[in-house]
C-alpha cells in the first residue's frame, strides 16, 4: 500500500511517500505565492523519485498551515497530530515532541501509541520560530543553514534580551556595530530561543524521550542549546523537517485500514 | 494629512447625527423586524430590547446610567434609571464590523493597546461622540479593574457623578454587610437627586421580575443538559448574554427568557440539536467570545463539536429577597464564583463538566481579562487530573487585529483531534 503525506508549512512544503513500513521518498521545497501549483509540483517530484504515480496512491493526507488548500487530499489533519504520529513512528519511546517550525513552535505530550495527550503553542508573534532565525541570519549576513555551525565556534557568552523579532533584529545590529563576533551573537540567539521554548515546554509534563522536529532541529547550535536547557534525553531524527509529512502519511495509511 | 481626511470627518459627523437621534432606532427596529422576520421570537425580543435601550438613551426620559455587567441591573430598574452597558454595546459593534475603527480612534488618543478592547471600543465611541452621554456612572469592581478606571475617566470627561461599588474578595458575612451598605448609600444618594423614593412596593415588583426571570434561566440551563444540545453556546454568549446581564428586573427580560425557554423546550421535545451529529460537547470558559467576524464556530461545527454550555450562563445566585434588599443584592454579587479563591471557580467548572456531559473544555483567554487568564492553568491542571482535556485559547473579544485565522484553526482542530 502506497500513501502520501503532505505538509504545507509557512516556509516550506514537504511531501513524502510511504510504502508499508518504508519511507520511499520525500521532497522539501520552499513555499511561494502559487501554493497550489507548488504543492502539486512537490508531490510530483516525490512520486518521480519513488517511481510511483498519483493514481497508485491509496490515500493522501495534508497537514500544516496550508492543509486546507489541498483539494486532492482525502483528509486534512493538524500538524500537531501529525508530528505526534511521525515522532512515535521514528522513535516509539517519544513522549514529548518539540516542533520548531517556520511560523510557530509547539510542544506536544504524547502517549506510547503516538496519541496527543496535551499540547501548547507559541503565541501569535514570531519569537522562537524559524522565521525569527531567518530574520536574524539576514541581519548577520549569514545563511540560515550555516547558523548552527557558526554558533559552535563561539567562545564568548552574549545575552540577547529581546524576543520580539523587530527588537531582536535591532539588538543584533547594535551588537554587530559594537564589534561582537557573529558566532557569539548567534549562540546568544539560540540560547534566547531555547529559553523561550523551554519555558513554554515546562507548562506541560515533560517526559523523556523528547523528539525535536521541524526545520530548526537541523540547526546543530539550536539543538545543543535546547539539550543544555532541557536536561533531558533528546532525539533528533535524521531529517526532522519531514516528521509532519511522515505523520500525515501514517494517518493516510490509517484511513485505508479503517475503510 | 490623509487624502480622505475631510471625507472621514464628514462621515463621522453624519454618523454622530444619526446615532444620537432616537428616531434612528425606530427605523432600524422596523427594518430589522422585516430582515429577521424568520428568526426565533426570542431573538426578535432581544432586538426590540436593544433598540428600545438605545432609543431611550437618546431621548433621556429617565436618567441614563452607564454601568458594567456585574453590577446588579435590578438596582437601576428599581431606582428608575436607564442602564447602558458600554462593554456590551462594544460587543455588538464588533459583531457588525465597526469596532476596529473605534479602537484606532481610542488608541490615537493615548488609550493603550493593553486596555481591554471592549473598553477601547467604548472609548472610541465617546471620543467620536457617537453615543448619548451618561447622567451618572455606577460600576462595580467585580472581576474587572480596567472598567473602573475607564469609568472614572469617563466621569471626568462628562463631568458626571461616579459611584464605584467595591466588591470584596471573600464571600462572607462581613463582605456582604460592607457591600450592602455601599448599595444602600448609593440608592439613597441617587434617590435624593432624582426624587425616586425606593418603596417596598417597587422593590417587591422589580425583585419579583428578576426572580421570575432567574427561574426561567435555571429551567433553560436544565434543558441544555440534554443530548443533543438544543442551544448553541455561541448564541448564548451573544444576544442571550446581553439579556443575561442587562435585563434582570425588566419586563422585557422576563418575556425574553420565557420565550427562549419555550423555544428550547420545543427543541428538546422534538430532539432537535444544534448539530445533526454531535460528537464533542464543549464547555466554554470565561465571560466572552470573539464578536468580530471569525471562523471559530465553523471550525467547531466542521468537527462536529458544539458548545453545550458556557460558565457565564450559570446561575450562581439565590433568589432575591425583597425583605432584605441590600443584603440580598450584596449576596448576589459576592456569590459570583469568579470572585475570590480559584477553588470556587474550579468547583463550579467541574460540576458543569459533569452535569453537561462535557468532553472537553475551551478557556478563551481574552487579552483584556487578566482576572480569568491568571487562573487558567490551575483549572487546566485540575481538569486534566480528572481526565478532562482543556484548551487555553488566547485571543481577543473585540479587537480582530489580535485574531489569526490559521493559528486559531490549528489549535481548535488539534484539540478536537485529541478528543477523538
Amino acid at each position: 500500500m502506497t500513501v502520501a503525506g503532505l505538509d504545507v508549512g509557512s516556509l516550506t512544503i514537504k511531501t513524502l511517500i510511504l510504502e508499508d513500513e518504508k519511507i520511499k521518498s520525500f521532497t522539501i521545497i520552499p513555499t511561494g505565492a502559487d501554493v497550489n501549483k507548488l504543492i502539486r509540483d512537490c508531490l510530483e517530484m516525490t512520486l518521480k523519485k519513488s517511481g510511483d504515480n498519483f493514481k497508485n496512491l491509496s490515500s493522501i493526507v495534508a497537514t500544516g498551515y496550508g492543509r486546507i488548500n489541498v483539494p486532492f487530499a482525502d483528509k486534512s489533519i493538524t500538524e500537531i497530530t501529525c508530528h505526534a504520529l511521525g515522532a512515535n513512528w521514528l522513535n516509539p519511546e517519544t513522549r514529548t515532541v518539540i516542533d520548531i517550525g517556520g511560523q510557530d513552535s509547539k510542544v506536544i505530550s504524547i502517549d506510547k501509541n503516538g496519541r496527543v495527550v496535551d499540547f501548547i503553542m507559541n503565541d501569535k508573534c514570531a519569537a522562537g520560530t524559524g522565521r525569527f532565525l531567518e530574520v536574524m541570519a539576514q541581519a548577520l549576513g549569514v545563511k540560515t543553514e550555516e547558523l548552527g555551525n557558526e554558533s559552535l565556534k563561539s567562545k564568548k557568552k552574549i545575552t540577547i534580551s529581546s524576543m520580539c523579532t523587530v527588537f531582536a533584529e535591532s539588538e543584533v545590529i547594535s551588537l554587530v556595530a559594537e564589534g561582537c563576533a557573529k558566532e557569539d551573537i548567534i549562540r546568544g540567539l539560540h540560547k534566547a530561543i531555547s529559553n523561550r521554548i523551554c519555558s513554554m515546554a515546562c507548562r506541560l509534563r515533560l517526559e523523556n524521550i523528547i523528539t525535536l522536529t521541524g526545520g530548526v532541529a537541523k540547526n546543530t547550535g539550536m539543538v545543543q542549546a535546547l539539550k543544555k536547557r532541557l536536561k533531558a534525553k533528546v532525539f533528533v531524527p535524521e531529517e526532522p523537517q519531514i516528521v509532519g509529512a511522515l505523520g500525515a502519511a501514517i494517518a493516510a495509511r490509517k484511513i485505508v485500514y479503517s475503510e | 494629512m490623509p487624502d480622505n481626511f475631510l471625507n472621514d470627518d464628514f462621515k463621522s459627523a453624519l454618523i454622530k447625527k444619526i446615532a444620537k437621534n432616537s428616531n434612528t432606532y425606530n427605523i432600524i427596529k422596523a427594518g430589522s423586524k422585516l430582515y429577521f422576520r424568520k428568526s426565533p421570537e426570542s431573538f426578535k425580543i432581544w432586538l426590540d430590547f436593544l433598540f428600545y435601550q438605545l432609543k431611550e438613551a437618546c431621548k433621556k426620559r429617565k436618567p441614563v446610567v452607564w454601568t458594567n455587567i456585574y453590577t446588579p441591573s435590578e438596582l437601576f430598574y428599581a431606582l428608575d434609571l436607564f442602564p447602558i452597558y458600554p462593554e456590551v454595546i462594544s460587543g455588538v459593534l464588533a459583531s457588525i464590523g465597526t469596532a476596529n475603527y473605534l479602537i484606532e480612534t481610542s488608541e490615537s488618543k493615548f488609550y493603550t493597546t493593553d486596555l481591554c478592547s471592549f473598553y477601547r471600543v467604548a472609548a472610541g465611541l465617546v471620543l467620536k461622540d457617537w453615543f448619548p452621554k451618561p447622567d451618572l456612572i455606577i460600576s462595580s469592581s467585580q472581576l474587572c479593574d480596567g472598567s473602573t478606571k475607564f469609568f472614572r475617566n469617563m466621569s471626568k470627561y462628562y463631568n458626571c457623578e461616579y459611584y464605584l461599588i467595591n466588591t470584596p474578595y471573600y464571600d462572607d458575612l462581613n463582605s456582604q454587610k460592607y457591600l450592602a451598605a455601599q448599595l444602600e448609600e448609593i440608592a439613597y444618594k441617587i434617590g435624593k437627586v432624582n426624587g425616586q423614593h425606593l418603596s417596598n412596593e417597587k422593590i417587591n415588583y422589580f425583585f419579583n421580575l428578576s426572580n421570575q426571570t432567574r427561574e426561567y434561566i435555571i429551567k433553560l440551563n436544565e434543558f441544555r443538559k440534554n443530548v443533543p444540545s438544543p442551544l448553541s453556546g455561541w448564541d448564548a454568549m451573544a444576544y442571550i448574554l446581553y439579556m443575561f446581564f442587562s435585563s434582570l428586573g425588566a419586563k422585557k427580560g422576563l418575556r425574553f427568557y420565557h420565550t427562549l425557554y419555550q423555544e428550547t423546550e420545543e427543541k428538546v421535545n422534538r430532539k432537535i440539536g444544534v448539530l445533526k451529529e454531535e460528537k464533542h460537547r464543549i464547555l466554554w470558559l470565561h465571560q466572552v467570545r470573539p464578536y468580530y467576524k471569525n471562523e471559530i464556530i465553523q471550525n467547531l461545527k466542521e468537527n462536529k463539536a458544539v458548545i453545550s454550555f458556557e460558565e457565564v450562563s450559570y446561575v450562581y445566585w439565590q433568589a432575591l429577597d425583597p425583605q432584605r434588599p441590600w443584603e440580598s443584592l450584596a449576596q448576589k454579587m459576592t456569590s459570583n464564583f469568579g470572585v475570590g479563591p480559584i477553588e470556587r471557580r474550579i468547583k463550579t467548572v467541574y460540576n458543569l463538566v459533569r452535569e453537561y456531559k462535557i468532553d472537553g473544555v475551551i478557556h478563551f483567554s481574552q487579552r483584556g481579562c487578566r482576572q480569568s487568564c491568571g487562573g487558567a492553568y490551575i483549572i487546566k491542571d485540575f481538569l486534566q487530573e480528572k481526565g478532562i482535556p482543556m484548551l487555553i485559547l488566547d485571543g481577543d473579544g473585540a479587537d480582530s487585529r489580535n485574531y489569526s485565522k490559521g493559528q486559531t484553526r490549528t489549535r481548535i482542530e488539534a484539540f478536537l483531534e485529541m478528543l477523538s
